[in-house]
């Protein structure tokens, strides 16, 4: 009976971890971002190799597939971002023999500020003759086309920045994790030992 | 070899975790005190195998030392592989929480047949045993490779595609593999002999 009161404790504290970790589990690595109108998908094995022809989906949250395709010999895959908001995306990547990894892209990435991004292209390119005259650049008609020019240029900028972003949030294995793993074996190679060192 | 979440059906998960389950508690009924130690220290050994990556084959694959588990353990090595994925989903995102039932069946099944089939041989010469090994520690990647190929067939992939590719992939791991099991399990016997289960039996026998 005693033994009874002390595995519960220990189960709830399992539960308890097991229910907080995060369940999407990735052997294959796939990350994406986002450069102007475009999102790009890079996926690798563990090891670091490319995913090639791995089979890539990017789903809604309610499950409608929007885009497929294949993998490159490089482990990469683009596509053009949906013009109107679909809510959160999620890319997954099967690259067969049971491994699939995921990446979720928040609507916000890929839908610029209002959505209204591609008015200000079609503006920028309307304006842009009559940039030679300085005095009217400034001008109140013209900073939607200016603000357009600036934004394409940061898009340019940042897009390696986001990429490595991108690459850096994906989960990575540390020297902790692997000795925290070690410890957690010790710990229950002593819990094991305690046990069977009561019951004898 | 680790399967991922999402791409058994339920199914075939839940067989495995009750299969699993059932061997986990026949391993651990069968795990004496004196082995413990012996047994967290082979799933320590199992647990960052999994790190090595072999960059041979098309695509890269990394150690399992399943076949070493099964020689050294016997059937404690169910109960320690469990443990060892266990960490090696929730530490390195390998395979899922899900899925777990079926990864133990995969590497720990191979892995248990290898060491029943070396208990059966005792009394051998130190040249004998590294051959044995060799012969066992590859078996035990090819056995997973079919196992994993099984659990994909059950889902709905196609078996021989899953199972040619899996088993080419393995194939260069698989050969690295019996040479480490070889050596370590050669070392093992000329060093300390009594760590095998074989020895025990066969000083048992003599008694």
């Amino acid at each position: 009976m005693r033994k009874i009161f002390r595995i519960i404790p220990c189960a709830v504290v399992v539960a308890c971890i097991l229910s907080q970790s995060p369940a999407h589990a990735h052997r294959v690595n796939v990350f994406c971002w986002v450069e102007g109108k475009t999102i790009h998908c890079q996926s690798s094995f563990a090891g670091g190799n490319p995913v090639q022809n791995g089979e890539l989906s990017v789903r809604t949250q309610s499950g409608e597939t929007l885009v497929s395709g294949k993998t490159d010999n490089q482990g990469k895959f683009s596509f053009s971002a949906p013009d109107a908001d679909q809510g959160d995306l999620r890319v997954t990547v099967q690259a067969g023999m049971g491994h699939k990894g995921a990446w979720p892209i928040k609507s916000g990435e890929y839908i610029p500020e209002n959505g209204k991004s591609s008015g200000h292209k079609t503006q920028a390119g309307k304006e842009k003759p009559k940039k030679s005259m300085p005095a009217e650049a400034f001008s109140t008609a013209n900073t939607d086309g200016l603000k357009a020019v600036v934004q394409n240029a940061l898009q340019k900028e940042l897009a390696p920045v986001k990429k490595e972003l991108a690459r850096l949030r994906q989960d990575r294995i540390t020297l902790q994790d692997v000795l925290s793993g070690l410890g957690y074996i010790l710990g229950l190679m002593g819990i094991a030992l305690y046990f069977k060192a009561q019951k004898s | 070899m680790h399967i991922s979440e999402g791409v058994l059906n339920w199914p075939v998960l839940a067989g495995g975790a009750a299969i699993a389950a059932l061997g986990v508690y026949v391993g651990l009924k069968k795990l004496d005190t004196a082995r413990i130690p012996q047994t967290a220290i082979m799933a320590s050994a199992f647990f960052v195998a999994s790190l090595i990556h072999v960059p041979i084959g098309p695509a890269s694959m990394h150690l399992l030392l399943n076949g070493l588990m099964g020689i050294v353990l016997g059937w404690a090595c169910i109960p320690a592989i469990l443990v060892a994925l266990v960490l090696q989903a929730l530490l390195f995102q390998f395979g899922g929480l899900t899925v777990l039932g079926v990864n133990t069946i995969i590497m720990a099944f191979p892995a248990l047949a290898c060491g029943l089939v070396f208990q059966c041989f005792p009394n051998r010469s130190p040249r004998q045993v590294a051959g044995l090994a060799f012969i066992l520690g590859s078996a035990a990647v090819l056995g997973s490779a079919l196992l994993a190929a099984a659990a994909l067939t059950l889902s709905g992939q196609a078996f021989i595609n899953a199972a040619r590719l899996l088993v080419l992939a393995h194939l260069p791991v698989s050969g690295i593999e019996g040479i480490i099991t070889a050596v370590a399990a050669s070392f093992i016997y000329r060093i300390k002999p009594e760590i095998l289960p074989l020895r025990e039996r066969a000083h048992a026998q003599n008694i």
